[in-house]
């Protein structure tokens, strides 16, 4: 009898730290992208939207799940690539609000009217930012992402720039736990999104 | 260059490639089975061939060059699941059926001596065998991880295009085997045969690829849009195609055996009336 018990006292036990492990804080391999080592704040971006008007990045996107991405209008693989595939995820996800938004690194060419009808391509709901070149280094710089070169023009034409190619995502916490690299498919972006939209402000089992 | 059409990841561009293992290929369909006609013409004076049938091989020949070459070989390879649909429908619905009605019947009985392939023919004509036989070789060539995996390298790409155009061969071997001894004699099992093999079991894998929430292939998922068709919409047609894509080829060839089946009821009674009438009345009264 005390044996029988002692097996289901052991096996609660057992189940209890099962049960703790998986809703533990940090859980590797939590995320299908490249899960940040250590959760970085959103960048205090103040720069101009489609429409002309000014966007800060912290107070338009607070408590939304938040996609940031800095790439070009004219870029040929990486940036079409990366916006399709996060429409794609979305289109499947719409419940989850996810905002995405894109900072042109080109904006010698990338007009506001230029940005919005590009992204329109993709999904209207996609926010497009520029300014000036200082404010679009400092911005990078305050991603803590390299910052672009300047746009090159090659012999067929194509326009150039080289920029960092990974979309970072933002929890409703304001932190940024996972980056996506180029060639991120769209089931790993909607299983990560649903991932970030569990992590809310003051959420204690984030990171 | 490239011998064969591959998955390279360069953004598309209308810009002429080359594929010389392509060229090869063509070579190989084409230049041994012209130079047995010339043997069989000195040999017995006579063309061994019609003229529908010279039409019929040289339309299987162009077909597979037109499927495997640039621009549809370059686009179903690495581009597009609509095109590399296209391309498998290609070879199993058309390349297939031209090429085995255009090879006169001398030239594969001599070829299935050569190579000492009678025993196989037989197994494979077999309308069992040669449906499951090309449903699973469809499967496995179209699994993603089988198309990621064989279409980014020339020798997985001629692999994948070999499998498709031998299953297409194998999948009519029952109804038109130019061996017609092996064809399958009954015409409400080539009915029944051609509509599961090619029409009702593409339809399964088809309806994976049409309803799929995400696509499928990384290969195409990734690769730099050639069209302004998103990876979703493009395989959600490649799904359309694999289920419905082959109904206008396997439904016309149904009403035509149907036709004949019934033409051959027709006449069988025909015969049986007539010698039960035969019968009937006395040897006098018919003179």
């Amino acid at each position: 009898m005390r044996t029988r018990r002692s097996i289901s006292v052991l096996a609660l036990v057992v189940v209890l730290l099962a049960a703790a492990c998986s809703t533990s804080g940090s859980v590797p391999g939590r995320f299908q992208g490249a899960e940040l080592p250590d959760p970085q704040s959103k960048p205090p971006l103040v720069l101009t939207d489609t429409d002309g008007e000014p966007f800060d990045l912290q107070a338009e996107t607070e408590s939304e799940v938040t996609i940031l991405f800095f790439g070009y209008t004219s870029c040929p693989d990486v940036c079409p690539l990366q916006m399709a595939n996060l429409a794609g995820a979305l289109e499947q996800n719409r419940s989850l609000n996810a905002h995405v938004v894109f900072v042109s690194v080109d904006p010698a060419v990338d007009t506001p009217d230029v940005i919005r009808e590009w992204l329109d391509r993709y999904d209207v709901h996609f926010d497009g930012l520029t300014g000036t070149p200082e404010e679009l280094r400092a911005a990078q710089e305050d991603a803590l992402l390299p910052v672009a070169t300047a746009a090159t023009v090659e012999d067929n034409g194509t326009r150039t720039v080289g920029h960092a190619a990974q979309a970072i995502g933002f929890g409703r916490d304001g932190k940024a736990y996972v980056y996506w690299p180029s060639g991120t498919r769209q089931s790993t972006f909607a299983h990560d999104l649903s991932v970030l939209s569990e992590i809310h402000t003051g959420d204690s089992t984030a990171g | 260059m490239d011998w064969w059409c591959t998955a390279t990841n360069e953004p598309w561009s209308w810009e002429w490639r080359a594929y010389p293992g392509i060229w090869m290929a063509v070579a190989l369909l084409a230049v041994p089975f012209l130079l047995s006609l010339r043997r069989h013409r000195a040999e017995t004076g006579d063309p061994g061939i019609t003229n529908r049938q010279k039409w019929q091989y040289g339309g299987g020949v162009v077909v597979f060059w037109l499927a495997t070459d640039w621009p549809v070989g370059t686009l179903g390879a690495g581009y597009l699941a609509s095109v590399h649909m296209l391309q498998w429908m290609l070879y199993t619905s058309i390349v297939g059926p031209l090429l085995l009605l255009g090879t006169p019947e001398w030239m594969a009985e001599r070829f299935v001596e050569r190579l000492h392939l009678r025993a196989a023919m037989t197994k494979l004509s077999r309308p069992l065998v040669a449906g499951v036989l090309f449903n699973v070789v469809l499967a496995a060539t179209h699994a993603p991880v089988a198309v990621d995996r064989l279409r980014v390298s020339a020798a997985g790409s001629i692999a994948l295009d070999v499998a498709w155009v031998l299953s297409g061969l194998i999948v009519w071997l029952p109804i038109i085997s130019p061996i017609r001894s092996l064809r399958s004699k009954h015409y409400p099992v080539k009915i029944v045969y051609l509509f599961l093999a090619l029409g009702v079991m593409p339809m399964i894998p088809g309806g994976f690829l049409t309803f799929a929430t995400y696509p499928l292939y990384a290969i195409f998922e990734l690769a730099p849009r050639a069209t302004v068709l998103s990876a979703a919409d493009d395989q959600v047609i490649a799904g359309l195609l694999m289920k419905i894509g082959s109904i206008p080829v396997i439904w016309p060839v149904i009403a035509v055996m149907f036709v004949r089946w019934a033409r051959q009821e027709s006449a069988a009674d025909a015969a049986a009336e007539a010698a039960t009438l035969a019968e009937a009345i006395p040897p006098a009264a018919v003179v």
